[in-house]
């Protein structure tokens, strides 16, 4: 369309509804106004028109009831919930992950420290007394709470007990760091207590070979108990061998090799190649002759042994 | 929309109160069952709520809205098959007294009207609307009800603007003829 151009009716009524929604071009408007002027056909239906968009605008619509807004927002409102909730879940996850990681670490933390302290007996103190360098089948330390098996070499604290199971064996070495005084063979069923005082006692039954390597200088000697018996090993240039048996019934059986030693402060000396026992009364049987000196070959066995076979 | 993108259900429940009448009307210009028109309201405008983060305001928001609304109930006449074939085989206005009414707010001076009276005269403005064939009422919905502008309404119903001309130009024709009275009242 042109500006300007005469518009005949059919041309009009054809835009006649564009006209009425602002549709058309400001030229084309002026158009078809110039023409509803003049044209009282067109502009009648141009009337009508008119008239229907206004029924229209009267027209209420259909009306949804207020129960279903409601609804809808009770859903908007879950909706809005859960969104915020969404949001929040890494965040919380997060939180969650770094708080169980501080606690895994603390948890962490505290076993060691547990099992340092463990190792280090009542007294709390570090230093190794002895160290387990050979052992044969089961061999349990207690540290804290449960046996915990013996696995390679192992150092012992004071306040540690040794297990020795039946048939199974043990080689200390003594002490655990510098230069090795005394080689300790446990043989099962036994059972090692080292106190708090670093002095190694042997628990209600079983044997203890003894090597202690000669030393240079005087100075106070070892001791070792069992039982209720405490058995004194004086500094000697020489070494000395021996074993002690705790019984059942808490008699004790002291064999000496080579050297001697001293049962109890002032008790009877037990010489090299002798033995002597003792129950639980203190009352001393007569000293003889070693005859089973297999039971020092131990100390050979048990390095035999010492690779760590179960 | 910006603080109904965050989440703001009380921004939407703004939203709800301005549109949610003319969106019910518009779903009824699709199904033409109340009931049905009210649950499409209630999904189109969950949908709106839900993806509103994804609203660009380079578009007017009611474009968006009737787009929603659009494909939505679009969909659902094509699955459903809601559309049921309401043909009048006359004109209404057999009803005088409503009739007269409708003929009063025809010249813009209705004057004042009984509540009975609007809902006699909206009752006879329903079914001539009724009577429209399906894309006629809901493009002269939009134009009417919504005063959307052509180009929108295309893209709210995937047509093109002279199609909605077209559309637009016969709903009238045939809704003059369903109130053939107005015709003889000038």
């Amino acid at each position: 369309m042109t500006e300007g151009r005469e518009l005949n009716c059919d041309e009009v009524r054809e835009l006649l509804s564009p006209y009425l929604d602002r549709e058309l071009t400001s030229d084309e408007m002026t158009d078809i106004a110039r023409h509803l002027e003049d044209c009282p056909e067109c502009m009648h239906k141009s009337t009508i028109f008119g008239q229907l968009s206004r029924v229209i605008k009267h027209w209420e619509g259909i009306k949804a009831s207020e129960e279903v807004k409601r609804k809808l927002m009770e859903k908007v409102r879950r909706d809005s919930t859960r969104q915020k909730a969404r949001k929040t879940l890494p965040l919380m996850l997060m939180l969650l992950l770094a708080g169980a990681l501080l606690l895994g670490g603390c948890a962490a933390l505290v076993v060691w420290l547990l099992s340092q302290n463990g190792n280090g007996g009542g007294s709390g103190e570090r230093t190794a007394v002895a160290e387990c360098v050979h052992k044969a089948n089961r061999v349990e330390v207690i540290t804290s709470g449960a046996p915990v098996p013996v696995k390679g070499r192992r150092k012992l604290y004071r306040g540690q007990t040794l297990l020795c199971n039946l048939g199974a064996a043990a080689q200390l070495r003594w002490p655990a760091e510098g230069a090795a005084r005394a080689a300790l063979v446990l043989r099962g069923p036994a059972r090692l207590e080292l106190v708090d005082s670093g002095i190694p006692r042997l628990e209600e039954q079983g044997t203890l070979v003894f090597h202690f390597e000669p030393t240079m200088s005087d100075g106070p000697g070892f001791s070792l108990k069992a039982g209720n018996w405490i058995l004194v090993v004086p500094q000697e240039h020489r070494p000395i061998v021996g074993l002690v048996e705790l019984r059942p019934g808490g008699g004790v059986r002291v064999a000496m090799l080579k050297g001697s030693v001293r049962l109890g402060t002032g008790g009877p000396s037990v010489k090299a190649g002798t033995e002597v026992t003792m129950d639980s009364g203190g009352t001393l049987g007569a000293p003889r002759k070693v005859t089973d000196k297999a039971a020092f070959d131990l100390l050979v066995q048990a390095d035999s042994v010492g690779t760590g076979r179960e | 929309m910006g603080r109904v993108a965050k989440g703001g259900a009380d921004a939407f429940e703004i939203l709800l109160d301005r549109h949610f009448h003319s969106v019910n009307t518009f779903c009824y210009s699709f199904c033409r069952n109340r009931e049905r028109a009210e649950d499409l309201a209630q999904e189109i405008f969950l949908r709106v709520y839900r993806n509103a983060a994804s609203y660009k305001p380079v578009a007017k928001f009611t474009t968006w809205l009737y787009r929603v609304a659009a494909n939505l109930c679009i969909n659902e006449a094509k699955k459903a098959k809601l559309r049921k074939t309401v043909s009048l085989d006359g004109p209404v206005g057999n009803d005088p007294d409503a009739s007269r009414i409708v003929e009063k707010m025809a010249t813009g001076d209705p004057g004042p009207l009984t509540s009975a009276e609007r809902r006699e005269a909206s009752r006879l403005i329903e079914e001539a609307i009724d009577a429209l064939p399906d894309d006629q009422r809901t493009t002269l919905i939009l134009v009417e009800r919504q005063n959307l502008p052509y180009k929108d309404i295309a893209e709210i119903l995937g047509v093109t603007v002279s199609a909605v001309k077209m559309r637009v130009k016969r709903a009238r024709e045939n809704l003059r003829e369903a109130l053939k009275f107005l015709d003889a009242s000038q």
